[in-house]
């Protein structure tokens, strides 16, 4: 059952991935963004990590995929600017570099995963000792507001800093 | 209380459901967000590329979460297994800032300069 | 002894705390003028100076007639003021140090040199810097001071240095030409080569004695500081010396040990004897601290610091073979030429040699090296000197060959006749520059004798003391001029007779030819200047007069003490009997003679000698030039000798020949070997690579971020494949 979901999953994570990088308007490019981010989610949840992949669901379905779309309407590029965008060879090298970097990632991927840590993957206990299932809100929300308490409160400020930023770079006159 | 899962994802332990392939899967998606970093022109696809490689980062994060989740032995690092998945808390917090900042700079450039092709934007050369 | 002069000399402490303002005078004087003589007028900023270097002049008096009736030998006096250069085992301090030798110097210094910045408010009234001028004089009295007044040699070279910068900056006083300029430059660039000689021989003197001052530092006694003296115990027969020593009680203790009588001498190689100490210290050796290869022998090794100290001397006193900047020095100012080249900076060689001479004393090799360069020297010039028809240069001539004349005195061991000879030489020969100077400032500025006579009549006061100061330089018997030169002359004959060492015997005939070429050029410019029909220009005929008072005075000075100087001062040099007596009221002891008779045999066949050769140069030259007419032009001349003489013999083009054109074509083959190809390569083929390298790499630059992305993504992929290599 989670076999099948995960490689469903993935089939459509890889498959919106490769249309979103190539569509020539970048709308398309943001509506793939969609199937993409629904794949992710569902992989997160057979992870376990089911917080996140509401998280995941939320932040990147629901805020920036809306940010991106909303800034495409905002440049209204007009289709004579979408110039050719690939150059044959540069399509080729580029292409050739991810797959190297696809083909070494995998490859240690494939030489780092050893039995044991297989077994520690599949044997996941998944519940703690509050009760909390693994991957919950409960579950995350004690070592976050417990050990990663300044961290949390730095992410609060760099998005703070970054929503006044990004007001102050947007407004008419720079 | 608690959060009932659909089904039970700890029993079945073959398949292609295991940590290799997902990082595998991490990998290949890493890769095509880079190739469009690289080869694309348009920077709203370039800044859309680089969320795709930022979630492959967190699934990787997720996925050693889930190795690391019986990491229960002790009181001091009984929390350990839940670290990967707020770290990528963490990456989707940056990722958002990141997005917000980046498309700003881009509405601002576009509104000077009327451009959002790479090939254009040179100023520092000259 | 000279209470007719100071009536009232202070006590010898208070000597003591004023004796700084002997140098600080005129560097007081240095700073005004030099700071503020811009805005000063001309005759304020002449008597500035002129003040100052009175002022200098009467406390070196009080200091000196103070050091002359004092009993203490050579105890003159003596304070430090602060320490300069200290090391463990080497320490020198800022000292004055005023004895009976340094005495005489001081005064010449300091008393020539008032009536020559009094000369020079007349002479240089009309110049557009006098300000100027007058610093540079007052810097030049200061470094001479402290050249003469050091209390070690490092103190004398500060100064020996300082002088020839003042000398440099005087010459080319009249900058804008460009030909004084060079001048000023030869004579920096000639004398350098002659301070390498002296600063080798500095560093040898550190190398032997390890110390560099002349004498121990004061001890603080009743009524002043007393500098302690080196003594042989009467009861022990032991040598005893100060604390810390230095040279000249060193020269001393060995001249106690090893010179019992006149046939002994240093040992060549021998265990160095301990001197009792009056000290903490007990005993005390020379610390000889030399490499061993250079062998152990202290006669050797004086002698060669004698001769690079000599090689010094040669470049500060013009010997040969490096005279060749002092006839160019005329370029400046006639003051100047009468102040440093002639009377106080070009006597510092001899000084110098005399402040050391009980060192000199010791290598016979060194001393007749001086007397052979002396005497070369002295005939040489003189000869160059008979042809001249600028009259600076003959008189610059002549200064050369009367320089000479002084190292034969040094060379032949009479160390007081050097002195004594400086010492009239500097009054007659600054008698006789500013004569000239004063003719060549009625003339309008005209230096060629062949334009000149028939000037008696109009410069009456000039006529006279030039003619005086003339009979002296020609050393007619009587004149200040002939005591010293007389004397001198006699002494290398005494030398011959004693040592019957053929050397002698020609120094003294090339002595005795060079004083009869003397006596025919001073007089043949005396004929030609002042006897005949004048033969200027009419414009030039119209302007000429007499000098103002501030000029004469000078001569009138200068001439009573060239007529008398010899009367008055020669029983302090002139020795009486020849057995190297102590000069005690010169704190010189000349080299004794073998046998006592071989001095007094050689007075009198040298007194004949030298008085029918002045008197057939003077006559000769009244022969060819006395009646007027014969103007000599060397264009129509045949005679080569003569043409020679007139070219200063080839001396300027030779050395061109034989040093300055290699080394140019040396620096032209370094320039283009070594500078363009080599350095010029390196640096310009650097940067030629740097910048065809940045050229190619410019190209990566492409400003496209996609590029520097992919940059880093391939970086990425061969990092990780390396590693995927690597780990496995």
């Amino acid at each position: 059952m989670s076999d099948l979901a995960f490689i469903v999953a993935a089939v459509v994570c890889v498959l919106s991935a490769g249309l979103i990088v190539s569509r020539k308007n970048p709308v398309y490019s943001v509506v793939f963004m969609l199937p993409f981010f629904l794949g992710m989610t569902t992989i997160f949840v057979l992870l376990n990590a089911t917080f996140l992949a509401s998280i995941q669901m939320i932040v990147y379905g629901g805020a920036i995929l809306v940010v991106f779309l909303f800034v495409i309407m905002l440049i209204n590029l007009r289709p004579e600017e979408l110039r050719e965008d690939f150059s044959m060879l540069s399509w080729f090298i580029s292409a050739l570099a991810a797959g190297l970097l696809a083909a070494t990632m995998a490859l240690f991927a494939n030489r780092g995963t050893t039995n044991d840590m297989e077994v520690k993957f599949a044997s996941a206990i998944a519940t703690r000792e509050h009760g909390a299932i693994f991957g919950s809100i409960e579950s995350i929300a004690y070592p976050l507001f417990e050990k990663q308490m300044i961290p949390f409160e730095l992410a609060s400020v760099l998005i703070v800093v970054a929503t006044l930023g990004a007001v102050l770079l947007s407004k008419k006159r720079v | 209380m608690g959060f009932d899962l659909p089904f039970n994802v700890i029993a079945d332990g073959g398949g292609l459901m295991n940590l290799k392939g997902c990082l595998i899967l991490a990998g290949v998606i890493f890769s095509i967000g880079a190739w469009g970093v690289v080869a694309r022109r348009n920077v709203l696809t370039v800044l859309i590329s680089l969320e795709l490689m930022l979630n492959a980062v967190n699934l990787v994060f997720a996925s050693f979460a889930r190795m690391h989740a019986n990491m229960t032995q002790s009181a001091n690092n009984a929390t350990a297994g839940e670290n990967g998945q707020i770290f990528a808390l963490f990456i989707i917090a940056v990722a958002a800032a990141e997005a917000a900042v980046g498309l700003a700079i881009l509405i601002t450039y576009f509104r000077n300069k009327e451009t959002v092709d790479t090939r254009d934007m040179k100023e520092l050369k000259q | 002894m000279m209470e007719w002069i100071v009536p009232h000399i202070p006590s010898r402490e208070a000597l003591e705390s004023k004796m700084v303002l002997i140098p600080l005078f005129p560097f007081v004087g240095f700073l005004i003028n030099g700071l503020f003589g811009r805005t000063f007028s001309k005759p304020f900023a002449g008597f500035v100076g002129t003040v100052a270097a009175l002022s200098s002049f009467v406390v070196a008096l009080m200091c000196v007639c103070h050091v002359h009736d004092t009993e203490l030998g050579r105890a003159g006096l003596h304070v430090s003021y602060a320490k300069w250069l200290v090391t463990s085992d080497f320490s020198c301090s800022f000292g004055l140090y005023i004895d009976k030798l340094s005495s005489v110097m001081i005064l010449v210094v300091t008393g020539i040199g008032t009536l020559i910045h009094l000369y020079s408010m007349g002479y240089m009234a009309h110049d557009r810097s006098v300000w100027r001028f007058f610093a540079y004089l007052n810097l030049f009295l200061f470094m001479m001071i402290l050249l003469v007044l050091g209390d070690n040699i490092l103190m004398t070279f500060v100064g020996w240095e300082g002088v020839g910068l003042c000398s440099y900056l005087l010459i080319g006083f009249w900058y804008e030409e460009s030909k004084n300029a060079a001048a000023g430059m030869k004579a920096f660039v000639v004398n350098r080569i002659g301070d390498l000689g002296f600063l080798m021989g500095i560093f040898t003197l550190i190398a032997v004695f390890g110390t560099v001052n002349y004498v121990t530092a004061p001890v603080k006694g009743e009524g002043g500081s007393v500098t302690p003296q080196t003594t042989l115990d009467a009861k022990t027969k032991a040598v005893v010396v100060p604390q810390n020593p230095g040279l000249l009680d060193y020269t001393e203790a060995l001249r106690l040990t090893y010179i019992k009588d006149e046939h002994s001498e240093l040992p060549e190689k021998a265990e160095l004897p301990k001197f009792a100490t009056g000290g903490e210290k007990n005993t005390v050796s020379i610390p000889m601290s030399i490499p061993k290869g250079l062998g152990n022998s202290l006669a050797g090794l004086i002698t060669l610091t004698c001769i690079c100290l000599f090689i010094g001397a040669t470049g500060k006193s013009a010997q040969i073979p490096l005279f060749v900047w002092l006839p160019d020095a005329m370029a400046g100012p006639t003051p100047v030429s009468a102040l440093i080249h002639a009377a106080t900076m070009v006597t510092s060689g001899i000084y110098m040699v005399c402040r050391l001479h009980s060192l000199f004393a010791f290598s016979e090799t060194a001393l007749l090296l001086i007397c052979g360069v002396g005497a070369a020297t002295a005939l040489f010039a003189a000869l160059i000197g008979l042809t001249q028809l600028d009259i600076k240069k003959v008189l610059a001539y002549s200064t050369v060959s009367q320089l000479g004349y002084m190292f034969i005195g040094l060379g032949a061991g009479a160390f007081s006749l050097g002195i004594f000879h400086v010492l009239t030489h500097a009054f007659f020969k600054a008698l006789l520059f500013l004569g000239a100077g004063s003719v060549i400032h009625a003339m309008s500025n005209e230096q060629d004798m062949r334009k000149m006579g028939g000037l008696k009549g109009k410069l009456p006061w000039t006529f006279a003391t030039m003619l005086i100061g003339s009979l002296a330089l020609a050393g007619v018997p009587g004149t200040s001029g002939w005591f010293s030169k007389d004397n001198i002359l006699a002494t290398v004959l005494g030398r011959y007779n004693d040592t019957h060492n053929n050397l002698y015997l020609v120094f003294y005939i090339m002595g005795i030819v060079a004083a009869f070429c003397t006596a025919f050029y001073t007089f043949r410019l005396v004929f030609l200047t002042f006897f005949g029909e004048n033969r200027s220009s009419e414009e030039v005929k119209h302007h000429i007069h007499e000098s103002p008072w501030t000029m004469v005075l000078p001569l009138v000075v200068l001439a009573f003490l060239a007529l008398a100087g010899g009367f008055l001062f020669g029983g302090m040099f002139i020795e009486e009997k020849s057995g190297g007596e102590a000069f005690e009221h010169l704190a010189i002891r000349n080299v004794p003679f073998h046998e006592e008779h071989s001095l007094h045999e050689a007075h009198t066949p040298n007194l004949i000698l030298t008085g029918i050769v002045a008197l057939l140069g003077i006559g000769l030259a009244f022969f060819r030039y006395g009646k007027g007419g014969n103007i000599p032009d060397p264009e129509k001349s045949n005679n080569l000798v003569y043409k020679a003489s007139f070219n200063k013999f080839y001396v300027d083009e030779i050395y061109d020949a034989l040093i300055v054109f290699p080394f140019c074509v040396i620096s032209e083959l370094l320039h283009w070997g070594m500078d363009i190809i080599l350095i010029d390569g390196l640096v310009c083929g650097a940067a030629e690579l740097v910048r065809n390298g940045s050229s190619l790499l410019k190209r990566i630059q492409t400003g496209l971020m996609n590029t520097y992305a992919f940059a880093i993504l391939s970086g990425t992929v061969a990092f990780l494949i390396y590693l995927l290599i690597k780990v496995q």
